[in-house]
């Protein structure tokens, strides 16, 4: 049996931008009523200082205690390797294309608030995509941040995880600008978009490297997909538009004005 | 091929590459997609040094079922190697199995007389044919890798498994029932053989045991934690931040240069806006005015990461030893090494008006620039200043990045 701290880790079950996830059984000693947690593992090494900097930004994401988001548990680090445990929802993600589309707006206005909490209390969450909200009992929660920018600081992209999900990026981010509430609003228009239409904005995006998916992304706005049914266009167009201050202001009014077009 | 080396190939049902110094034992190739041979090659193509073996295991592991891996990068007179799942290195002074460690373990050994690298289904450990594989892939279940001066016999101890592998204190074996048996040896095996299964049997022991017992530390994220003093993030995003905030780094530095028609500063020669791709050129864009630099390129390092290059940067393994970035005249960017060949503070990019310079802080190892892939080598000199350029690539220690300019010139 391998473990990882005291977690019996029991299968891998994906690759996240900044480490692994698995599925794991919890240690007693953290009185858990669940039989799984889900237990990611940064990659790389970290120091004492960065254990505790990523500690600190995910006891504030447990903390918020907002039903949109994932619930973590507790972070751990062994020969410098860190980790976290988070809940284990295990009903899939809405990288899903199958997910029923009703339930995927409701958990995309789910995410948008678990956003909007998060930024009531001063995080941005980086990693807004399809991929990592998940599903739970035809509900959403927001998974777990991104954490790469506190142990790189300065670093723009990770390399790890799919080069696709450059496609959720603000550019102004990846011109190296401040992460602001804006960021994520414009990954929840983009991760709406990509749900309820099945297509990018972007096209395809070139994978083979990231500077070209780069390229791709920085040279071009992303196009409304005529997928998209009309009633969505608007507010994929107003998260997207070409400047910050046209967006919406805040992730809430984003879920506001997607639960009213909500059929 | 950094080291002059022989390999012997051990038969098993997996498969073997070698391309330039890296050599992978793949497990098992049953129910590998086609493919990933390659994108193994390809990561190979796009890499070096520890970053090769991480970008390799990630290939292999981001298959449904991984096989059992071993990735060995061999250097001048090292070997860096990543072994996951049942796949066992062994070499003069000891052993080490990718079994145990659901994340894969690293070793780096010296290079004296050689390794060998085997798939723990591997019945016989014996090689078939020698070969200089020199680059390609054939079926097999390990290798054997001799210096090339290695005698005879001291190619052929690489098969015997090392007596003297460092002890572990108090190694009980641990529910030496419950262990799945080890591979049942041959009727007809000799001592060695029998002592190889005897020792993977232990070894297995060993591992587990020492799984329960490596230290951790862990925080509680379930405690209350006080929000109420937790500022929220603003919400009018047109305010401009107030300078003052930031770190002198971060100020905004006027230089000349042309507006695109969308209002985007750019580079006076550029010919087309960085920002979206426009062509320059309408009369109003062809003035020459003072504008806030914009970011002038990006750094793509050898793991995929990525810096936009905004202000004065030190890059090095702890920059924030390094003077400027102690004062707040330049940011830190951290490139983690733990091979160490990357110095601490260990260049420094300035930006000087339109131009990114870089200079070698006078790290151990030098750095190293090269105009293209296919380019000369050539060591930064001692003061140097150099500007950077599309496509040029510096080497720091074992690490490396790419520098893209964002305008076009």
């Amino acid at each position: 049996m391998t473990r990882v701290g005291d977690y019996q880790v029991l299968e891998p079950i994906g690759e996240g931008n900044s480490g692994t996830f698995y599925k794991a059984r919890p240690p007693a000693r953290l009185g858990l009523d669940v039989e799984f947690v889900t237990l990611k593992v940064m990659a790389g090494h970290a120091t004492d200082k960065e254990f505790r900097q990523v500690a600190n930004e995910l006891r504030v994401f447990g903390a918020v205690r907002s039903e949109h988001l994932v619930s973590v548990y507790d972070a751990g680090q062994q020969n410098g390797r860190l980790f976290y445990a988070m809940g284990w929802y295990g009903e899939g993600t809405l990288d899903n294309p199958d997910v029923d589309p009703k339930t995927k707006l409701t958990a995309v206005v789910d995410a948008a608030r678990g956003a909007h909490a998060l930024h009531e209390v001063g995080v941005v969450h980086r990693d807004i995509k399809p991929s990592n909200i998940l599903l739970d009992s035809g509900r959403g929660r927001l998974g777990d941040l991104g954490l790469a920018q506190i142990l790189t600081p300065g670093m723009t992209t990770t390399g790890m995880g799919p080069i696709g999900s450059i496609e959720y990026m603000e550019p102004e981010v990846i011109w190296g600008e401040r992460a602001a509430r804006s960021s994520d609003i414009w990954s929840l228009g983009l991760t709406l978009h990509r749900v309820i239409s099945g297509e990018g904005a972007y096209g395809v995006i070139p994978e083979r490297n990231v500077l070209d998916a780069f390229r791709h992304v920085l040279h071009r706005r992303p196009v409304v997909s005529e997928q998209l049914p009309e009633r969505f266009r608007p507010i994929v167009e107003r998260a997207v538009a070409p400047e910050r201050a046209e967006r919406y202001q805040t992730a809430e009014e984003f879920a506001d004005d997607l639960e009213r077009v909500r059929r | 091929m950094t080291a002059d080396v022989r390999v012997g190939l051990i038969p098993g049902d997996g498969m073997v590459m070698r391309i330039d110094e890296t050599l992978v034992v793949v497990g098992r190739s049953e129910g590998i997609e086609p493919d990933v041979v390659d994108q193994l090659t390809r990561a190979i193509g796009e890499t070096a040094g520890d970053d090769r073996v991480r970008r390799l295991a990630r290939v292999l592991l981001a298959e449904d079922d991984p096989p059992p891996i071993a990735v060995a990068t061999i250097g001048e007179d090292t070997v860096s190697v990543f072994l996951h799942g049942d796949v066992e290195l062994t070499w003069p002074e000891g052993r080490a199995g990718g079994a145990d460690h659901v994340l894969g373990v690293t070793e780096t050994i010296s290079l004296t007389a050689g390794f060998t690298l085997a798939a723990g289904d591997v019945a016989d450990p014996g090689v078939e044919a020698w070969s200089d594989l020199g680059a390609g892939t054939v079926p097999g279940g390990g290798v054997l890798v001799a210096a090339r001066d290695a005698t005879p016999d001291e190619a052929e101890e690489l098969l015997t498994p090392a007596d003297d592998a460092p002890p572990t204190e108090e190694t009980p074996i641990v529910d030496a029932a419950a262990e799945p048996p080890g591979p049942p040896a041959p009727p007809d095996a000799d001592a060695d053989a029998d002592a190889a299964a005897e020792t993977t049997d232990e070894d297995e022991a060993d591992e587990d045991d020492e799984g329960d017992d490596e230290p951790f530390e862990a925080i509680s994220l379930t405690d209350d934690v006080d929000l109420s003093d937790r500022a929220p993030l603003p919400v009018a995003l047109a305010e401009p931040e107030d300078e003052d905030d930031r770190p002198p780094y971060e100020r905004t530095i006027h230089v000349i240069g042309v507006y695109s028609p969308r209002g985007f500063f750019n580079h006076p020669d550029a010919k087309y806006c960085s920002r979206t791709g426009v062509k320059m050129g309408a009369s109003r864009t062809m003035v020459l005015t003072e504008g806030p630099r914009p970011p002038l390129g990006v750094l793509t390092l050898d793991d995929g990461s990525t810096l936009t290059v905004r202000w004065n940067t030190v890059i090095g393994r702890d920059p924030t030893v390094d003077e400027l970035v102690r004062t707040g005249q330049a940011a830190p960017f951290v490139v983690s090494d733990l091979a160490q060949s990357v110095s601490r503070r260990h260049a420094l990019l300035e930006l000087s008006d339109w131009d990114v310079i870089i200079t070698d802080l006078g790290s151990r190892n030098h750095t190293y620039v090269q105009a293209g892939p296919n380019e000369p080598l050539r060591q930064l000199a001692a003061d140097e200043r150099l500007a950077l350029h599309s496509g040029m690539i510096v080497h720091l220690g074992k690490r490396s990045f790419v520098y893209n300019e964002h305008h076009v010139r």
